[in-house]
């Protein structure tokens, strides 16, 4: 892997975490826990 | 060696932030169990924990306020400046600026990204991405502490035998925008101190502080 392959996988990784993460937190909201 | 040397800045802050996360996830739960503890509930376990509206609301409180402050860092900053700061431009260039300066139109060079060469809406929105996505994280994020807050408000009230608010309702309560509120006031002194103290402190070989010989008042310079 390359650097700037790397640089991508980090970037598209955190902006995959953010989504997946609120949509988490909004769900554990919804259902009430 | 060299792949990790050039992203070593987000691998660094990447793996504070994951230790951190769960510094506060095992912290959370002792605290958590703590008040459980203190009324009459049982202890829980640090799965029932880490799938909690608690743990959710206060997670998403913070993260609301960060993407916050980078959102109205990078929209003031268009058209806002300081004098000497090394979060500011140069003074003369508040605004949108031209085509030149921004490398567009017939300005583009062969190694521009795509979406700034092909124009029309694309580049229009591909010019406006960075503000854009910490806006929807901003946006997300409040949402979340909304929805984990009022969950988490809820099974206090019903703990106590109280009745159960609306979504509406958490909206205007005073937990809702006191979690909002004191995590905005600490952002917005912390940017505050940053545009400030970076026109007479210096950092030598950091990006975020002017050279060490610059002069206070020079703007728009980086280390």
């Amino acid at each position: 892997m390359r650097g700037s392959e790397m640089t991508r996988t980090l970037y598209v990784g955190l902006l995959t975490f953010l989504v997946v993460g609120l949509a988490y937190f909004i769900v554990l909201g919804l259902v009430h826990r | 060696v060299n792949r990790l040397r050039a992203n070593g800045l987000s691998l660094f802050f990447g793996t504070i932030f994951l230790l951190a996360l769960i510094g506060q996830a095992i912290s959370g739960l002792a605290d958590y169990n703590n008040q459980q503890l203190a009324t009459g509930g049982d202890p829980v376990s640090i799965w029932h924990y880490l799938t909690s509206s608690s743990f959710a609301v206060d997670v998403a409180e913070n993260w609301q306020s960060e993407y916050l402050q980078f959102l109205l860092m990078i929209l003031a900053t268009v058209w806002l400046v300081q004098r000497g700061s090394t979060e500011s431009k140069e003074t003369d260039k508040a605004g949108p600026e031209s085509d030149k300066d921004q490398k567009l139109g017939r300005y583009t060079q062969d190694d521009s990204p795509h979406s700034a060469r092909v124009g029309g809406w694309r580049t229009s929105l591909f010019s406006t991405s960075l503000a854009l996505v910490m806006g929807l994280f901003f946006v997300g994020s409040w949402l979340a502490q909304s929805v984990a807050g009022r969950a988490s408000y809820n099974a206090e009230q019903l703990s106590q035998f109280e009745d159960p608010i609306s979504w509406t309702g958490y909206l205007g309560s005073a937990e809702f925008w006191n979690r909002t509120l004191q995590n905005w006031q600490s952002e917005f002194l912390a940017v505050c101190s940053m545009v400030l103290f970076s026109i007479y402190l210096r950092q030598r070989g950091s990006p975020e502080s002017k050279p060490v010989g610059s002069p206070h008042a020079a703007t728009g310079v980086e280390g």
